[in-house]
């Protein structure tokens, strides 16, 4: 079809209009976070949009102690989550996808089914659970409570992903004398580094970000999660709000999401779709 | 000490056999081929002997040692697949090495035994390649390095070449054939194409749902298969079959193809049989019989002909003539052969043969 040249240009007028209006949806929440974090006191309430570059809520929130153990608790969470759901998660994914053995439909739709609880179902029961370990206001406890929504999604997953790695791959490796451990660390792992980051970006997401059971199953301030401090945080009198303190902090917050979202963005995709394609 | 011997081997999966009550032996140092139709158990059979399949029934020896239950790593046994099976994540020279570094060798000796394996296939250039980064028969020469890397007495092949076009097909079938002959491993190789087995074998194994329908040289196989199908499946274009009929004639046998009689030797047998004639063994306008037949259609090759003919039943024959033939369609001729090139089937399909002679 041959399109007028104001035809192609009210076209791709069209398309940058409409590219604006959802990045500015998206994108002016997080600007507006930044913006207020670098303004002082008072002037967060008036109404400007361009920042006025005073740095003092991050002085004020760098140099709170709280607020820095809960990110480094926060980190610590995250990161344990990862790498623990990621190693069960692989043993599963390698059980479930390439062994033949009876009761694996089953098993794979109750992992598909325990991922569809919704969370607030499950907390009086994990409540128990953890006190009863003995993990109550310990970081653990969140490591422990995590785990139950990042593993079920992780499995299904891998699971799918591992299932169509070829068959005559792992027989080579079988022939060169690999065990299974061997065959999982060498062979599978790096051809399934996509997926793995995906799963384990998402897993670091849902860790960093939760907020329900980091408010319940915490009792202290030096083991909160981030979330949690950041919705704690308080001002010097009862009167007073700290936006800018929380804005900053929020901010502070975001950045490690956003820095691993870049380093890996071009995985994620091809992970995420790896997956749900073949699967 | 890399002999083979199966002994009544079975396979089932579930209720299904697939291989039934296989014996074979395989000496040392012997190129042995596997072919038969698709779904006859060739694979099957040569990762049974790999150990990638379990073995349901029967014993399988490697240089005179049981080795149903041992692992494949421990069998001694260096596999190349059809679809090469690379690891996509290595170089060409970690792909290589891979199996070596998995034993545990020194690095300085992978490096020596990869850049020596390198040389010999002259892959030399590629080694710091991805799989990805390599033409299929590059490939397909990778994976034989990597099976060569290991300096085992036994080589398995499954269809290794199927996946390259015609041309790379024969440059690796001779490169095969050279590992072989230089080697000297024994060597068991899946395939369904029967040039490659006519032309690398020492034996070929001829498979038929799940059982060996013969076992025997390229040459014996073509000069004798022992029934029907043998018959059609050895040479190709594929051998001709018409039927007759034998009746015994005093001290000998009398054949009856449709007008055309001719008398044989005793075959001891009265009835209705296949008579076979290969393309190359049909002669145009001569022979013992000779039967009228309308010409269809000539398919010149060059140095010789495939003439296609049609017989007053309706009934079609081809004929490998020398030189280009001067035929027209629709030309009448006669089609003939020398009964002591035909092959005779009985009504079970297996060869029948002259008594006494
Ligand atoms: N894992 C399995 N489960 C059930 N049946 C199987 C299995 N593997 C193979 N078979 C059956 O065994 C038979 C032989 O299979 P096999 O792969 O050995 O054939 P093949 O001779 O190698 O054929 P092709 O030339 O097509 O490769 C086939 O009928 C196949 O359907
Ligand atoms: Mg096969």
């Amino acid at each position: 079809m041959v399109r007028s040249n104001t035809g192609r240009r009210l076209h791709r007028i069209a398309i940058y209009a409409l590219f604006g209006i959802v990045a500015l949806y998206t994108l002016f929440p997080f600007y507006w976070m930044i913006a207020s974090s670098l303004k002082s006191g008072q002037a967060i309430f008036d109404v400007t949009f361009l920042p006025d570059l005073k740095f003092n809520n991050y002085q004020a929130i760098l140099s709170d102690g709280v607020f820095l153990r809960s990110l480094l608790n926060s980190l610590i969470v995250a990161f344990s989550v990862v790498a623990l759901s990621l190693l069960l998660a692989v043993g599963a994914a390698y059980a479930l996808g390439r062994i033949d053995f009876r009761g694996r439909s089953p098993i794979m739709l109750l992992v598909l089914a325990v991922s569809m609880f919704p969370q607030i179902a499950l907390l009086s029961g994990l409540f128990e659970m953890i006190r009863w370990l003995g993990l109550y206001n310990t970081i653990g406890s969140l490591i422990f409570a995590y785990m139950i929504f990042t593993l079920p999604f992780n499995i299904w997953v891998l699971t799918t992903f591992m299932r169509d790695l070829p068959k005559q791959i792992e027989e080579a490796a079988i022939m060169d004398g690999c065990s299974p451990l061997r065959i999982v660390r060498c062979i599978f792992l790096p051809m399934m580094g996509p997926a793995l980051i995906s799963t384990g970006l998402l897993a670091f997401i849902a860790s960093w970000n939760e907020f329900m059971f980091a408010l319940t199953f915490i009792l202290t301030d030096e083991n909160r999660t981030v979330p949690v401090a950041i919705a704690l945080i308080s001002g010097s009198s009862r009167y007073e709000f700290p936006y800018g303190a929380i804005m900053a902090a929020s901010t502070i917050v975001t950045v490690p999401l956003i820095v691993l979202a870049l380093l890996f963005q071009k995985h994620i995709v091809s992970g995420l779709t790896a997956g749900a394609v073949k699967g | 000490m890399s002999g083979i011997a199966l002994t009544n081997v079975v396979k089932r999966f579930g209720a299904l056999t697939v291989i039934d009550k296989v014996n074979l032996s395989v000496a040392e140092g012997e190129f042995v081929v596997f072919v038969g139709p698709s779904g006859c158990g060739k694979s099957t059979l040569l990762r049974m002997i790999a150990g990638l399949e379990e073995i349901s029934d029967g014993e399988l020896q490697i240089g005179g040692e049981r080795m149903n239950e041992t692992p494949p790593a421990r069998r001694g046994i260096a596999m190349v697949f059809q679809s090469y099976a690379l690891y996509p994540h290595m170089s060409v020279e970690r792909n290589l090495g891979f199996a070596l570094e998995t034993a545990r060798l020194a690095a300085g000796e992978i490096t020596e035994r990869v850049a020596k394996v390198a040389r010999f296939l002259k892959i030399e250039h590629l080694l710091a390649r991805r799989p990805a980064q390599l033409s299929g028969g590059q490939q397909q020469r990778v994976a034989i390095g990597r099976a060569l890397v290991r300096s085992q007495k036994l080589f398995l092949f499954d269809e290794p070449l199927s996946n390259l076009d015609a041309d790379l097909r024969m440059e690796m079938r001779v490169e095969i054939a050279r590992i072989h002959r230089e080697l000297k491993a024994t060597t068991v190789y899946v395939t369904h194409d029967q040039l490659e087995a006519m032309t690398l074998a020492d034996r070929i194994v001829v498979l038929k749902d799940g059982h060996i329908s013969q076992v025997g040289t390229p040459m014996e196989l073509y000069e004798h298969p022992a029934n029907k199908f043998v018959a059609s499946f050895i040479g190709a274009p594929r051998m001709n079959f018409l039927t007759g009929k034998l009746a015994i004639d005093g001290s000998g046998s009398r054949l009856d193809v449709l007008d055309a009689r001719h008398g044989l030797e005793n075959f001891g047998y009265e009835g209705e049989v296949s008579v076979g004639i290969r393309p190359e063994d049909l002669i145009l306008g001569g022979g013992d019989i000779r039967l009228p037949a309308s010409v269809q259609l000539v398919e010149p090759l060059g140095g010789e002909a495939l003439v296609h003919a049609r017989l007053g039943n309706g009934q079609s024959l081809v004929v490998k003539a020398q030189g280009k033939p001067d035929l027209k369609p629709n030309a009448d001729i006669t089609v003939g052969w020398l009964t002591s090139k035909a092959h005779l089937f009985g009504a079970d399909d297996r060869a029948l043969s002259a008594k006494g002679a």
